[in-house]
């Protein structure tokens, strides 16, 4: 992780609890990808290989009520009128594409979930841009006969790195990859989380390439929809699929001839096919690539990349 | 000739000093609209934009006079330096800072402080609720401190007048 990064995330943190990261992060075994702040409990740090809760001269960093209430004044900028959807969606993306996710109080109307309270834990996790990795699946994705790219689902847990992969996946596209003698395309992303490109005010801060459209701040659907209809990609990216729109927006795009790039949750194959509405993509063989990874030797170790059939890709 | 002069001079001291003090009646009645225009601008801000609260604070500048932009202009400024402190901390010591600088009461001030505790700090169904509040409770205000101007900037003037008169007539 570079020094840029958490430096962005730190600017989210009240001054006491970023001073003490600071000092924490120069001794560390490994990167800082969560900090984690619960109200009456030790101030955690989680790196890839470690996990630690902060001791102050000798004892446990305890984070008050106070803390946790000045960290999320600060992450809604004092305007927590302007957040309310992502209130709701019990997260908050910030500059950086690095996401802070929250729990309290939740308040339901009419069986829906308006808002969340009183927050008592906030998780900012930091998002890591990894250029260069999507080297390594470029080519196996790549129809080299149609020159065009084979619509793929890179399946994940959690911080294995889908996000990190997705991104540079569409750079690599969208600048083209002269190693591999392949020519740019328009890429067009939806990022409904700010998560890809991470921009701020709708500006991309991280690197998605020179013939990259961004849609920041969408739902997938809908933006699947409105940059099919007025941007002509040639590659459409979205990251984190899984409802029942997003399905009928992806399959709107396969059959509109456009290739798709996404991620889902999941294991493997095996367990993505127990989510009904993925099934339904895979059994329409609406992706002709399947890209596993896992962090069995560090985030983004690619487990196997997988054809329409479930074979391994040589 | 020179004491055709000089009594010329206090008529004119006299009838200034009665028209600037009748004056500071009519520019608090003008404050407080300007404030009534300010809150009704950041309303809509915060309400149709979700603007965050610093570029919100700074859209109310264009109707405010000087001394009140000021106030809604350092608000804004110490939310975008001071990351660390909730608003209400910033803008009580910016009230408190600046109050003497206009023409408005304490109790108008005390409107506003409450006003600071809450804004940015809640739902958007919330903040409005609180800013219609509080520019009613300033609609009030306004309507008192009409009444006041009403019946007192004539007298006050018409006394400067008089009592630069009165020392005329003492002094030749």
């Amino acid at each position: 992780m570079s020094i840029k990064a958490l430096n962005s995330v730190l600017e989210y943190l009240p001054l006491n609890i970023s001073k003490i990261v600071r000092q924490q992060e120069s001794g560390r075994n490994g990167e800082i990808i969560e900090i984690r702040l619960r109200v009456n409990q030790p101030l955690q740090l989680i790196s890839f290989n470690d996990e630690q809760f902060i001791l102050e001269r000798g004892s446990p960093f305890i984070v008050t009520k106070d803390d946790l209430e000045r960290a999320f004044m600060i992450l809604s900028k004092n305007s927590l009128y302007a957040i309310e959807r992502q209130l709701a969606e019990g997260y908050l993306t910030i500059t950086g594409g690095h996401r802070v996710g929250f729990t309290g109080q939740a308040v339901i109307e009419g069986g829906i979930l308006k808002t969340i309270k009183n927050i008592n834990s906030l998780n900012y996790r930091i998002t890591r841009e990894l250029i260069g990795v999507a080297q390594k699946v470029i080519k196996k994705i790549y129809n080299l006969e149609y020159d065009l790219y084979y619509n793929t689902l890179i399946i994940a847990p959690p911080l294995c790195g889908k996000t990190s992969l997705l991104r540079d996946i569409i750079r690599l596209i969208s600048d083209g990859d002269p190693k591999n003698q392949i020519k740019g395309k328009k890429v067009a992303v939806v990022d409904e989380r700010s998560e890809i490109a991470g921009a701020y005010n709708g500006v991309a801060q991280n690197k998605i390439g020179s013939r990259t459209d961004l849609l920041d701040n969408c739902p997938k659907a809908e933006g699947i929809m409105l940059l099919i209809r007025s941007m002509s990609p040639e590659v459409i990216g979205v990251d984190e699929i899984g409802g029942d729109r997003d399905v009928e927006a992806i399959q709107e795009a396969v059959n509109s001839g456009v290739s798709l790039i996404t991620t889902v949750h999941g294991r493997d194959l095996k367990t993505i096919v127990s989510r009904p509405s993925i099934k339904k993509l895979i059994d329409i063989r609406a992706f002709e690539r399947y890209i596993v990874l896992s962090k069995r030797k560090g985030i983004g170790t690619i487990e196997k990349i997988l054809d329409v059939n479930g074979k391994e890709v040589v | 000739m020179v004491k055709l002069f000089g009594a010329f001079l206090i008529l004119i001291s006299g009838s200034s000093i009665g028209w600037i003090c009748g004056s500071i009646y009519l520019n608090r009645v003008r404050e407080l609209k300007e404030l009534q225009l300010a809150l009704n601008i950041l309303d809509t801000e915060i309400s149709y934009g979700r603007t965050l609260l610093p570029e919100a604070l700074k859209t109310t500048l264009d109707v405010l006079s000087p001394s009140l932009a000021k106030i809604f202009c350092d608000a804004a400024d110490e939310l975008n330096r001071s990351k660390n402190h909730h608003f209400f901390e910033l803008w009580e010591d910016i009230i408190e800072y600046n109050s003497k600088k206009t023409y408005l009461r304490r109790e108008v001030f005390e409107i506003l402080i409450n006003w600071g505790r809450q804004i940015g700090a809640s739902t958007l169904d919330n903040q409005i609720k609180i800013n219609k509040l509080t520019i009613k409770r300033l609609e009030q205000n306004e309507q008192i401190a009409t009444d006041i101007a009403i019946r007192r900037v004539k007298p006050v003037r018409y006394a400067g007048i008089l009592i630069s008169l009165m020392v005329i007539i003492l002094f030749y």
